[in-house]
């Protein structure tokens, strides 16, 4: 045998994890072969050395400390089970919820997919609604509306333009009313609209109030309605809007059907040559010419209220304080009645908020704590 | 009670029939702990974690090796998780022969502090191997079982490892000549 070969066998023949042949073979080898021999001999010792070091003892109070930890560890051990059940109950609900909503969601987006053809019918619903229901609706919510109708158009074809009357009604209260006409006249020209009248008039109190009619342009109404309310304090406020694009496009139509009429009656009157005929047309001609003629003045007029909308502005200049004793009039207790119940209100909604709040967020929080010691569990 | 029935009772949560089992591998238990992490303090207290862990787990040991081999395994797993996380923390080992002079060698204690000091230098899996085979006097085959790797891979790393351990304690003054004197002997 090669002494590199014997080399890399000598551990184990020194554990003795070797075949016999192969114990054989190298004990012969390190009986004739000096360098591994001594090689052997070091590696010997330096297992003896490694037998031989002396054992430690584990102390005595050993047995004690242990059995503490085993009685802690057989109590933690048998709680296991439970927490342990808990912990996968926490993963199925987690993985219940994490589902449903992936499944609602889904379900969302399919049903608004499903839901596109049907939004002409859905938005004829809503225009009917808008027409007859309440229109105190806030302008941004009325754009919203608008918006849907636009797109849907009630299947009149995407040319029709939307008919949209605006108006607003604002009362507002102010130091200076002067000064708020002057505003007005800026605003009205920032936006290219005009001031159709104005009133005045001072109460015996002393109150100042100034009535204007303000046109502006419907495309700017929201900014200008916005503008105004930064005057002063509002104390009324009523925004309008309907539409009349049914009535507007009905009367259209009725115009271009009276003018087919009247071209026809024209031809007629071309043709006739008796007197008793040709007055009957006339006759006939000069009602469908008023008809047309009052239908058209409808239509200027639904233009100008579509093109400009109305503010109606009420400034009340602010009243001058009154002496030190009315304050504490029964207006006072009043006042402090009303402020009572209106805090009492906020106080009760916003617990009212808090409990609904509560509850709307109790299933995730169960959720993140069963999650959490679930996570806590599997950690150990 | 042998054994057997006694760990039978042990699964059912019978704390004096498993500190009955323990009571003969205890010591051997702590020792090799104590030649892995090399502090007393720490062997201490991972003795006791292994056999907790041992109690807890007993109903896993199915009796497919022996209970000292399956007790051996859970020693050496925790001692490496021990490892594992005290590394970074600190890498002290402090290095004896720098300040050792040939007489000190003689003394038994300062031959067991070079040793450990020895061992300390090896990789954790020679170590454990070494430390196993040669101080425990375990074989092969229940290394290679302890440490889940295959005979193959146990051989070569007792080899490497005491053929690592005899060349780095040549090179500490002193101690080349003891081997050669008691060679001798």
């Amino acid at each position: 045998m090669e002494c590199y070969a014997v080399r890399r066998l000598l551990n184990p023949y020194i554990d003795e994890e070797l075949d016999e042949k192969s114990m054989d073979d190298i004990q012969a080898h390190l009986d004739s072969c000096e360098d591994c021999k001594l090689e052997y001999n070091e590696l010997l010792y330096t297992k003896r050395l490694l037998e031989n070091t002396p054992p430690l003892e584990l102390p005595d109070n050993f047995g004690d400390m242990l059995h503490i930890k085993l009685i802690e560890g057989r109590k933690n051990n048998r709680r296991k089970p439970i927490k342990r059940m808990i912990a996968v109950a926490a993963f199925a609900v987690a993985s219940i919820f994490v589902l449903s909503f992936g499944f609602n969601f889904l379900m969302n987006s399919t049903k608004l997919s499903s839901k596109a053809p049907l939004s002409a019918k859905s938005a004829a619903n809503y225009s009917s609604e808008a027409s007859t229901g309440g229109k105190e609706a806030e302008p941004k919510l009325k754009n919203s509306v608008y918006s849907s109708l636009n797109q849907a158009n009630r299947g009149l074809d995407s040319g029709y333009e939307r008919k949209i009357t605006k108006d607003a009604t604002i009362s507002i209260e102010m130091n200076s009313v002067d000064e708020g006409y002057n505003k007005i006249l800026n605003i009205s020209k920032q936006y290219n609209g005009y001031i159709e009248s104005t009133s005045e008039n001072t109460s015996e109190s002393g109150q100042k109030t100034v009535n204007i009619v303000l046109k502006i342009p419907a495309d700017d109404f929201e900014y200008a309605i916005s503008n105004i309310k930064s005057l002063g304090d509002v104390k009324m406020i009523r925004i309008n809007s309907s539409d009349i694009t049914e009535q507007y496009y009905d009367v259209q139509t009725r115009i271009k059907n009276l003018e087919i009429q009247e071209e026809s009656l024209q031809n007629l009157m071309k043709k006739a040559s008796n007197i008793s005929d040709i007055l009957q047309i006339e006759d006939k001609l000069n009602d469908v010419q008023t008809q047309i003629d009052s239908y058209k003045s409808q239509i200027k007029l639904w233009d100008s209220m579509t093109n400009m909308s109305t503010i109606n502005l009420t400034f009340l200049s602010a009243v001058p304080q009154a002496g030190i004793g009315k304050i504490f009039s029964e207006n006072f207790f009043k006042d402090v009645l009303n402020a009572g119940t209106k805090s009492l209100n906020v106080f009760f909604e916003f617990i009212k908020y808090a409990i609904v709040m509560i509850i709307y967020l109790l299933p995730f929080a169960i959720l993140i704590y069963l999650i959490y010691k679930g996570y806590k569990l599997l950690k150990k | 009670m042998d054994e057997r029935q006694l760990l039978f009772k042990a699964q059912e949560g019978d704390i004096e029939s498993f500190e009955n089992v323990i009571a003969s591998y205890q010591n051997y238990i702590y020792n090799v702990i104590y030649r892995i992490v090399g502090n007393k303090e720490d062997a201490l207290d991972l003795t006791q974690e292994t056999f907790l862990k041992a109690f807890v787990n007993i109903k896993k040991f199915k009796g497919k090796s022996e209970f000292k081999t399956w007790l051996y395994r859970i020693a050496v797993n925790t001692s490496l998780d021990f490892m594992r996380k005290r590394k970074g923390v600190e890498e002290q080992l402090h290095d004896i022969s720098d300040f050792k002079t040939p007489e000190d060698i003689f003394d038994d204690k300062m031959t067991r502090d070079i040793i450990m000091s020895e061992l300390n230098k090896l990789k954790n899996d020679y170590k454990i191997a070494i430390i196993l085979r040669d101080i425990e006097g375990l074989t092969y085959s229940e290394i290679a079982e302890i440490t889940n790797s295959n005979i193959g891979t146990v051989k070569s790393r007792i080899s490497r490892a005491r053929s690592a351990l005899k060349e780095n304690l040549k090179k500490i003054p002193g101690f080349i000549n003891i081997f050669d004197e008691r060679r001798q002997l």
